[in-house]
């Protein structure tokens, strides 16, 4: 028999998928929905996990300035 | 010279331009490494572009000046082109490990030369709807995550690297780590228990209102 879904497993599953529920296994993305609208240890511990997110998101969303791999590639030549 | 083909056995004196390109762009970093050492051009702007973006980010997160990251940039491709004698691909570190490390010690290298005034400059510059006190909350948190995230275990670094960076799947990630599921959800579960616990005094961390992210999923 599985485990009723609670707030241990909760966190669990934030610390190994993130907030991105999208990202959750399909099966925990109801319950986890639930356990959002009715406890408020559970949105705590989801804004930390979206601020971690976030915080990944916002070094990954960088890419290097057009030209740098050119100079890159360049000063092998030199 | 030996192309990548050669060094990977698949395709000696293969002709075809394509097939080696396909075959480099497959290669694994320690592969391309061994090319690069016997003049291989080709397989050097493959590892450029592989790393490229990667080795920016880090640059930006630490130097949090563009043109000082440029230089920081140019600086390690330019080692790795010159002193790739220096990392063993028999060894026991990962190239990823060694070049992520290189980078790291170049930006602190270059940060602690930086004029006293540079820091003040940047705080001058504000690009969209932020302001450049909000930029620098925001530099300052990136700043940290890149020290910590260096603090990490190479493995649980690695994992949520690859989960954040590359955005693949626990699965995607077993198969690129060799470990198992239930290895790789633990190396996620610690990388990111020990990256709350350390952001946990943060004071940037945590004031950062994103109220206006997560609401809507209770109410």
């Amino acid at each position: 028999m599985t485990k009723p879904f609670n707030l241990g497993i909760f966190q669990d599953y934030l610390n190994i998928y993130g907030a991105d529920l999208s990202r959750w296994p399909d099966e925990f993305v109801q319950p986890a929905q639930d356990i959002l609208k009715t406890s408020k240890e559970a949105q705590d511990l989801y804004v930390d996990a979206l601020k971690l997110d976030q915080l990944f998101q916002e070094n990954s969303s960088e890419t290097a300035p057009k030209g740098l791999l050119d100079k890159v590639l360049a000063n092998t030549d030199k | 010279m030996k192309r990548i083909s050669d060094t990977l056995g698949a395709f000696t004196l293969s002709e075809n331009n394509q097939t080696d390109a396909q075959t480099a762009d497959k290669a694994s970093d320690e592969d391309l490494v061994r090319a690069i050492r016997d003049g291989d051009k080709h397989s050097y702007s493959i590892l450029v572009e592989r790393y490229l973006d990667k080795i920016w980010r880090l640059a930006m997160s630490i130097l949090t000046n563009e043109q000082e990251a440029e230089d920081a940039v140019q600086d390690v491709f330019l080692m790795l082109w010159q002193s790739l004698d220096k990392w063993d691909p028999d060894g026991a570190a990962k190239f990823s490990t060694w070049i992520y490390r290189v980078s790291f010690n170049k930006c602190i290298d270059i940060k602690r030369k930086r004029r006293p005034s540079s820091d003040i400059e940047d705080m001058q510059i504000s690009t969209g709807d932020k302001t450049a006190y909000q930029q620098t909350l925001d530099h300052q948190l990136s700043d940290k995550l890149s020290i910590i995230l260096e603090t990490l275990p190479e493995a649980q670094r690695s994992a949520l690297l690859l989960f954040y960076y590359e955005e693949l799947s626990v699965e995607e990630i077993c198969s690129k780590l060799s470990r198992s599921e239930q290895s790789v959800r633990s190396l996620l579960k610690r990388g990111r228990a020990t990256l709350k616990e350390k952001l946990q005094y943060d004071q940037a961390f945590q004031s950062w209102d994103i109220s206006g992210l997560s609401e809507h999923l209770w109410r």
